[in-house]
């Protein structure tokens, strides 16, 4: 176990670091932004400036009182969503489809390893990889803070809390993948279907607080349950929202683990 | 289907039994019955698509049979897949490591994963027999030739002795010398009493280091048995050179006389080789040729058929 555990994470050892980096210095920009437009004032007047299709995208529709929940809300940035849940998704893709696609499985399969263990001992290790990536971005925002002396303007515990709202969405969208790997062969064909999926959750999301039509099915969208407006209003976590998204976890990687238990492998 | 054992007293260690394996409409496996006898070297035959990976893949638990059992040491190879693996040594027919691994580090991860600690008791003496030495170990595995990707699969299947080594196409890719070598590291773990099933394409290879061969055609065993058991009942041809003629057409049960140019004849013999031997020392010969069967003879008879069997 512990041995494919670090093997998967010495394997995916530069994208953690390229992904993590890519965070980092997305959340200093955000931070420098704030700076640039001249703090909470200039946060407020660039708020009323934006038309209603941004503020669904960044879900602001409760508005804005400080510059810690323009900074949350700027974590539904698409930047954020491209890097933090494309790495998920790269990775996860890989845990089975793109070994068999490759050939290793072959080799590693042979291994007296249980298939489920091997899988969770990865799951494991792509779990500690979101962890780091997640980190990064809040580091990201805390250094930012430091370098523009804005660090007593930003409440530490509520960007801590979207990180963590953050976390479990990109965990949802790892076991997803993660699930859609285990049954396809192919790692193209499980990137885009997962992407797909993802695409469709956003838009829905994204217009059903533009559209009537469709307003009522936002709860399908795994991006419903990722509102960092709302926990910089409240300060607190949505418990009903983490509880969703982690449901979906566990259950698409329990659904991961079984069918990979069962399934041909056939290269 | 013709079964025959090189040796009845030895215990099966891999047995199928009615093997079946179907993907949807394609029916890879049709009933396949096939043991292999502890100790031995078996060789696996037949072209591509006639099941043999299949049936690998069957026996490593990769796959799961649709119908009828396969089982090693008695366990079966899906269910007890886990526990049977730490007593196999596999070699796939495609070598892929991934791109993180040197050599070396890559025989670490699979002895580590094979729950042996520190360097196993056969890797250094199969390092040195092979010639892969430290600095191509250091190297990384994808930047390797093929035979010698080749070498390292075959070593991380052998390096821990196990007791049943199953190798899909052992051979392809290695010069004549690591092939000799290979097979007397074969010889040498069958001698201490591991078991050796191979695939190949290579029919020298079979014919020089497996006691049994089975064929196999169309996903079913076509045949089974040591390279001399697989000639019995095949004809093979003889040109005999006559220095008189004889009087009359031989009468021999299993010899056919094919045709006569001037005083050399052809026969075609099935199974008495004997009975066409007396009948020559009673006549008066300057030359003879006799056909000797290889086993590619056999393979190709074996397969000569197979469009027509596709057809049907």
């Amino acid at each position: 176990m512990t041995s494919v555990f670090i093997q998967m994470l010495y394997g995916f050892r530069y994208s953690v670091s390229f992904v993590s980096l890519g965070m980092f210095l997305v959340s200093m920009l955000i931070i420098y932004i704030v700076d640039g437009i001249g703090g909470l004032e200039g946060v407020n007047e660039f708020m009323k400036m934006m038309p209603d299709g941004i503020k669904a995208m960044f879900k602001m529709d409760e508005g804005l009182s400080s510059v810690t929940g323009f900074i949350a809300v700027e974590y539904r940035d698409p930047g954020y969503f491209m890097i933090g849940l494309g790495f998920a998704i790269a990775i996860a893709s890989g845990l089975v489809a793109r070994e068999i696609e490759n050939g290793t499985i072959l080799m590693f399969g042979a291994m007296p390893i249980k298939r489920w263990r091997y899988l969770l001992s990865k799951i494991a290790a792509l779990v500690l990889g979101l962890l780091v990536v997640i980190i990064a971005a809040g580091l990201g925002t805390y250094i930012g803070s430091l370098l523009t002396n804005t660090t007593s303007d930003i409440d530490f515990t509520v960007i801590s809390l979207v990180l963590v709202n953050f976390l479990v969405l990109t965990l949802a969208v790892s076991g997803i993948t993660a699930a859609l790997s285990s049954k396809l062969s192919s790692g193209g064909r499980t990137v885009s279907v997962a992407a797909a999926i993802m695409a469709i959750m956003y838009f829905i999301d994204l217009l059903s607080s533009l559209l009537d039509l469709i307003s009522n099915i936002d709860f399908l969208s795994l991006f419903h349950y990722y509102d960092p407006g709302a926990i910089a209003n409240s300060g607190q976590l949505n418990l009903g929202h983490i509880l969703v998204l982690l449901g979906i976890t566990i259950f698409t990687y329990g659904l991961a683990l079984y069918v990979y238990n069962k399934r041909d492998i056939t290269v | 289907m013709i079964i025959l054992h090189a040796d009845n007293v030895m215990t099966p260690l891999i047995e199928l039994q009615s093997l079946t394996k179907h993907y949807g409409k394609v029916k890879a496996l049709r009933g396949v019955d096939l043991s292999v006898n502890q100790g031995t070297i078996f060789g696996f035959l037949g072209p591509n698509g006639a099941g043999k990976s299949t049936t690998i893949r069957i026996l490593m638990g990769f796959i799961k049979p649709t119908k009828g059992n396969a089982t090693i040491f008695g366990q079966d190879s899906w269910n007890k897949s886990y526990t049977l693996k730490s007593r196999i040594g596999f070699v796939p027919d495609t070598i892929r490591f991934g791109k993180s691994f040197t050599g070396r580090s890559f025989l670490e991860y699979t002895a580590k994963l094979r729950g042996i600690k520190g360097t196993p008791v056969y890797q250094k003496q199969l390092l040195d027999q092979l010639e892969m030495p430290e600095q191509v170990l250091k190297r990384k595995v994808h930047t390797y030739s093929s035979g010698m990707a080749k070498k390292i699969a075959l070593i991380q299947a052998m390096q821990h002795k196990p007791d049943l080594m199953i190798f899909d196409e052992p051979t392809e890719a290695l010069d004549p010398i690591s092939r000799k070598t290979l097979f007397t590291a074969m010889k040498e773990l069958q001698k201490e009493g591991s078991t050796i099933l191979m695939s190949s394409h290579i029919l020298p290879d079979i014919q020089e280091i497996c006691e049994t061969i089975a064929l196999i055609k169309n996903g079913s065993i076509e045949s089974e048995g040591s390279v001399d058991q697989l000639r019995q009942g095949r004809s093979r041809n003889m040109t005999v050179e006559f220095k008189t003629l004889p009087d009359s057409d031989p009468a021999i049960p299993g010899v056919t006389l094919l045709s006569k140019e001037g005083n050399i004849w052809s026969f075609n013999i099935v199974d008495n080789l004997k009975g066409m031997l007396q009948y020559l020392t009673s006549h008066n010969i300057v030359d003879l040729e006799y056909q000797k069967l290889s086993l590619e003879d056999l393979f190709l008879a074996a397969y000569e058929n197979d469009s027509e069997d596709i057809k049907t």
